[in-house]
């Protein structure tokens, strides 16, 4: 792709996201998924191998079969109430449906299907694009969505996707199909927050936007794509082994971390907000992620598998990046940020 | 007046706190480097320059030089402080440095304060672990790693000045757990012996009872007053909630647990293990009596339940008690010298138990001098033998090592006979037995302890100088060496001046209305002591070492074997039923067995789902959502 | 009734643009789409509006099937799964009809599909909502780009790459 067609595609992506997160008026919000969307699509196919193009078909399909909800839902608002603003009460039926769109877009759990599979079918880059911005959209929506009223229709599908990302994730090998489990499960945290705080769910999308993004940068910059590669992190940059080691603890929540605050300030609004018994299966849920997450760390850090050397030696063809390019530049950054940044994050949690 | 008296004593306290906070960088060897080799100043101050065999310069840095001139300007300095605050009369300074988590129900901040206590403390502290310092550059000199040793000591020092000074129950924890860590690093500094570690271990293990009885003060003060601050604390205790008794429970047991009180004490013995000047350090002026300022602090508290009173009067009775008769009866003059002090801290928290928490304060600042004076005294006396801690092994000390010989006759005489620094206190704390109201009991312990302590003291006397000379090298030079010399004599003079400046320059002894019996009984006391000792070392030395008493006393009275019997069959017993019934048997089907089936097993499941086909995917999607619809208008109709 | 007939129509025509597996059943859905869509419109009131969009339909129509035609050649064209198509007819304009029959009040249920509003004539393109045309010809645009960029070329082409695989 010419770099000036990619160049246009990217702004169009970004320029969609923010129609969407700043008009209140959800046919303009339906144009702005929408052509994100269409921007995106592109994109994401541009690698062209047959997997690459089935992953970005099957991730318009549910994206125009969202955005379709989402408009139909829209319509039944104006209709009803005359107005297209995102801030008029909504009726039972439109709420259902805008939920569901909404939930189809960011993947929580009983509509989350297609997240895997499209994320493994991309290269690390592409889904990471999918695994963060496309959620910006969406979920700063479900964020206003959850204001308007208390909603159980949000609560119970992000209480089962934060589940189902553990037991998902619990028998995967694979690097990015792990990484899409423990967003589904991510994503029912922030949602399941953002019924009690908004401020708080802002604050954790944006940490878990970072870490995740330092996550998939890490992974692409390594070019490992399955539990069995982990290990040729050592030979490849050995400060590579601790920085994977603790963005993925930061993921997981470990205290002196960033990821810590995300877990704690969710806990905290939903344990003061007498949430406890359905907040303690969400710990047990992060639980389960955290095994998957340690099985990440133990094989970068601490193992070593018996492989042929050819394998093992597979870093000789891989490219050497100048530590100067933006990518390494994003990635340092956002890694620094996300397992550093804990004391920057306090004051958030006192602004909440 | 523009400079205020607690302008000067607060910034000064801080100054020493920061200076010493800022001193424990500076330890470290890596400062000097081998091109630095001809820099002028470390040939002068600190450190020797030898020749190797092939002529090959290298610099051997020790540290002690320096620890000991920071402590020394510390030392002065405090006692500045010490000086403005007798002519001022100041009560208390509190002082709050920053707020940690403003926002959170519970403030949680760096609040110092600043009294009369711990101004005291301080210059006590300062000058004795001043003179342990010096002390232990002459007893570390052949440690290759001395210079963390000194580090070590000083960072144990800064945690008791912080548990002493702060008003946040934070940082008390802060320097109490601070101390029982480095207790743990200083036992088991020869870590290659087996009984130093094993004996660290118990030290570390004891003070995890305590701490959790502090946990528990903290947490019950959280929850029931709000606050982790200690003033807040004690001045809201009007209202007596029915939490007090567990609180007072807490305190207590941490100050059993860090004070070695009957029941935990077996670690205080245990700790000899640890070189000389740890043991000194540890047992004279600081860790043992971080339990009794804790309960000194927190004495209004105690105020109200009268037989919460009466369970520290006996506890420290029998505590008493028991030290000095265990200590009558021991060989190893540490050992010795360790159950008198166990048995001095009985005395103190007898003090508390009568509600005189200035009086066991007092005894505490008394004691910090003569008791680290002995402990040096005994570690020169057994430097000097080559590593010899039997008593009986020793005699005609006096010839040898006069300076150490007298410094531990005075020590002992100090604990028992007027004018000296313990009797000041001892007394006082004798006459208020005797004038409170409270237990018989209490006083009787105490004052047959009394009676032992002289019984052991004149047996160390009498062992080590009016014997003739049998240890195996009539011959020693290490009073040539100043560092022991310097810091015999000065805790020497503190033990001789600490009591009387004490009693008359800052502590207003209560006075009370007893009997002229009552009066004279440290006097008498001692004296049937003694005279009991000479009767039963003239009539049977021989004769009473088979005796069941003796072998009883010898063996601290079965305590640690019947502990350590019941505890094992208790736990032998507990451990075969959870054996059977957790470990072999529903806890394991439950747990390892059960979850990890289960998780897999639903992984499964939901692994079933991720099939490829976008159609299914949509499609099962769909229906899992009209079910969750359908379940919760089910449920929400 | 005659609204209602369009409407499946119209949602039969879509259904079948991606259940076919040859260009001509895709192209003949998009022109089944088009015809009834531009019914509606004139049926809702404004003439104007369906009247440019059947043409641009049928214009667009005749260079896409040729060229569709000439591309894929087949000789038995199908369609995928005739009966599903069908059902998801069925589906969706049940579904719309329900959502849009005043469901909602649960009350009078088959009142009639659109209450007499008229909705925008063309003049408001040009007016208030012109920011929103524009806005809508930058999302064609962005379509068109994706478009173009998907078909680039044989080797790659998109639809190639998943029947060959």
């Amino acid at each position: 792709m010419r770099q000036i067609v990619s160049t246009f595609l990217f702004v169009t992506v970004v320029s969609g996201t923010i129609i969407v997160v700043s008009s209140e008026n959800w046919f303009i919000i339906w144009v702005g998924l929408e052509l994100s969307t269409l921007a995106l699509v592109p994109i994401l196919c541009s690698g062209f191998s047959p997997r690459n193009v089935e992953a970005d078909n099957k991730y318009f399909l549910v994206q125009a079969s969202s955005a379709a909800l989402l408009l139909n839902g829209a319509l039944g608002q104006a209709w009803l109430t005359g107005s297209w603003s995102i801030l008029d009460p909504v009726n039972e039926v439109t709420s259902i449906c805008l939920s569901i769109a909404l939930a189809f877009k960011i993947g929580l759990a009983p509509v989350h299907f297609w997240f895997p599979d499209v994320l493994q079918g991309l290269p690390f880059f592409q889904g990471l694009i999918i695994a963060t911005w496309q959620k910006i959209a969406p979920l700063i929506l479900m964020f206003y969505f959850s204001q308007l009223g208390f909603s159980y229709l949000l609560i119970t599908p992000s209480l089962i996707s934060v589940l189902i990302g553990g037991w998902g994730g619990l028998n995967q090998t694979q690097v990015r199909k792990i990484l899409a489990f423990s967003s589904i499960g991510n994503m029912g945290w922030l949602v399941i927050t953002s019924a009690y705080s908004f401020n708080a769910a802002i604050i954790m999308l944006v940490i878990y936007l970072i870490i995740n993004t330092s996550l998939f940068l890490l992974f692409d910059h390594l070019k490992v794509s399955t539990l069995g590669h982990l290990n040729t992190i050592s030979q490849l940059s050995p400060i590579s082994v601790a920085l994977v080691l603790l963005v993925m603890l930061s993921l997981g929540g470990l205290p002196p971390l960033t990821g810590f605050i995300l877990k704690f300030t969710s806990l905290y609004f939903l344990v003061a907000n007498n949430f406890i018994i359905l907040s303690s299966i969400m710990i047990i849920g992060n639980l389960q992620d955290y095994f998957f997450y340690l099985r990440i760390s133990f094989n970068t850090s601490l193992f070593l598998f018996p492989q042929h050397i050819i394998s093992s030696a597979s870093w000789r063809n891989s490219t050497i990046i100048s530590p100067l390019a933006p990518k390494a530049w994003l990635s340092s950054v956002s890694t620094v940020l996300s397992t550093l940044a804990i004391p920057l994050t306090l004051p958030l949690y006192i602004i909440t | 007046m523009v400079i205020s008296p607690s302008l000067i004593i607060s910034s000064l306290n801080l100054g020493i706190l920061t200076i010493l906070l800022g001193s424990i960088f500076f330890f470290s060897k890596s400062y000097f480097s081998k091109g630095n080799v001809n820099f002028p100043l470390i040939k002068t101050t600190s450190a020797c320059l030898s020749v190797n065999n092939d002529k090959e310069e290298t610099i051997e840095y020790n540290s002690g030089p320096f620890a000991m001139a920071i402590l020394k300007v510390l030392a002065f300095l405090s006692v500045l402080s010490l000086l403005v605050t007798c002519n001022n009369s100041i009560q208390s300074i509190n002082i709050t440095l920053s707020l940690w988590l403003s926002n959170t129900p519970l403030n949680i901040s760096l609040n110092f304060i600043y009294d009369q206590y711990f101004l005291v403390f301080l210059s006590v502290a300062l000058i004795v672990t001043w003179s342990i310092m010096e002390f232990s550059f002459y007893y570390m000199t052949e440690d290759p790693n001395s210079s963390a040793f000194f580090r070590l000591l000083t960072i144990f020092l800064l945690n008791m000045l912080i548990l002493t000074c702060s008003n946040s129950l934070f940082l008390i924890f802060l320097g109490w757990e601070g101390g029982g860590f480095l207790s743990f690093l200083l036992i088991s500094w020869w870590t290659t012996r087996n009984d130093a570690s094993s004996s660290a271990l118990e030290a570390v293990i004891t003070n995890r009872i305590g701490n959790i009885g502090l946990i528990t003060f903290m947490a019950l003060s959280a929850l029931n007053f709000n606050s982790s601050n200690l003033t807040n604390i004690l001045s809201s205790n009007e209202n007596l909630t029915p939490l007090l008794p567990f609180l007072l429970f807490g305190l207590i047991l941490a100050a059993a647990g860090k004070s070695a009180q009957f029941g935990l004490h077996p670690w205080l013995p245990a700790l000899l293990e640890g070189p000389t000047p740890v043991s000194a350090l540890l047992h004279s002026s600081t860790m043992v009596v971080a339990g009794v300022f804790l309960l000194v602090r927190t004495s209004e508290l105690f105020s109200s339940p009268l037989i919460t009173h009466s369970l520290v009067l006996i506890l420290g009775g029998t505590t008493a008690l028991f030290a000095a008769s265990t200590a009558i009866a021991q060989h190893d003059i540490k050992k010795i010298i360790a159950y008198s002090t166990t048995s001095q801290l009985g005395l103190m928290v007898t003090a508390i138990g009568i509600g005189q928490p200035a009086l066991a304060f007092f005894h505490i600042c008394t004691h910090a001098f003569f008791k680290a004076m002995l402990f040096l005294c005994s570690g020169s006396v057994i430097h000097s033998l080559s590593d010899e801690q039997d008593l009986r092994k020793m005699g005609g000390l006096s010839k040898l090592l006069p300076v150490t010989s007298s410094c531990l006759i005075l020590g002992s005489l100090a604990l028992m006979a007027p004018l000296l620094a313990g009797f000041y206190s001892k007394d006082l704390i004798l006459e208020a037995t005797s004038a409170s109201v409270l237990n018989l009991l209490g006083i009787v312990l105490s004052i047959v302890a009394t009676m032992l302590t002289a019984v052991y003291s004149f047996r160390i006397i009498f062992f080590c100088f009016s014997l003739s000379p049998s240890c195996s090298s009539p011959f020693s030079h290490s009073e040539e060496n100043f560092n022991l010399n310097n810091a015999l004599l000065r805790l020497a003079t503190g033990t001789i001046a600490s009591g009387w400046f004490f009693s008359n320059l800052l502590f207003a002894p209560p006075s009370f209305n007893v009997t002229s019996l009552a009066k004279g009984t440290p006097l008498i006391v001692p004296i049937i002591g003694v005279a009991a000792l000479f009767m039963s070392l003239i009539s049977s030395t021989s004769n009473s070492i088979g005796s069941n008493a003796h072998s009883a006393t010898t063996s601290q009275w079965f305590f640690v074997d019947a502990v350590h019997l019941s505890i094992i069959t208790m736990s032998l017993a507990l451990s075969f039923f959870s054996s059977r019934t957790l470990d072999r048997g529903w806890q394991e089907n439950i747990g390892p067995q059960g979850i990890a089936p289960t998780s897999t097993a639903l992984s499964k499941i939901s692994q079933a789902g991720q099939i490829g086909l976008i159609k299914r995917y949509i499609l099962s999607s769909m229906a899992s959502v009209l079910v969750i619809l359908a379940l919760s208008l089910l449920i929400l109709s | 009734m005659v609204v209602y007939v369009t409407l499946i129509v119209m949602l039969f025509g879509s259904t079948l643009v991606f259940y076919s597996l040859s260009p001509y059943y895709s192209a003949l859905g998009l022109v089944v789409f088009s015809v009834p869509g531009s019914f509606v419109l004139s049926f809702l009131g404004s003439s104007f509006v369906p009247i440019v969009l059947f043409l641009v339909y049928i214009g667009g129509m005749l260079v896409v099937f040729p060229y569709s035609s000439a591309i894929s050649p087949e000789r038995f064209p199908s369609v995928n799964n005739l009966g599903e198509v069908v059902g998801l007819v069925f589906l969706f304009s049940s579904w719309v009809f329900m959502s849009f029959d005043n469901f909602q009040d649960l009350k009078n249920i088959f009142h009639c599909f659109v209450s007499g509003e008229s909705l925008v004539g063309s003049n408001t393109f040009y007016n208030s909502g012109g920011v929103l045309v524009i806005l809508g010809v930058f999302v064609l645009l962005v379509a068109l780009v994706g478009a173009l960029i998907i078909s680039r070329g044989i080797e790659s082409t998109i639809i190639r790459a998943i029947w060959l695989w």
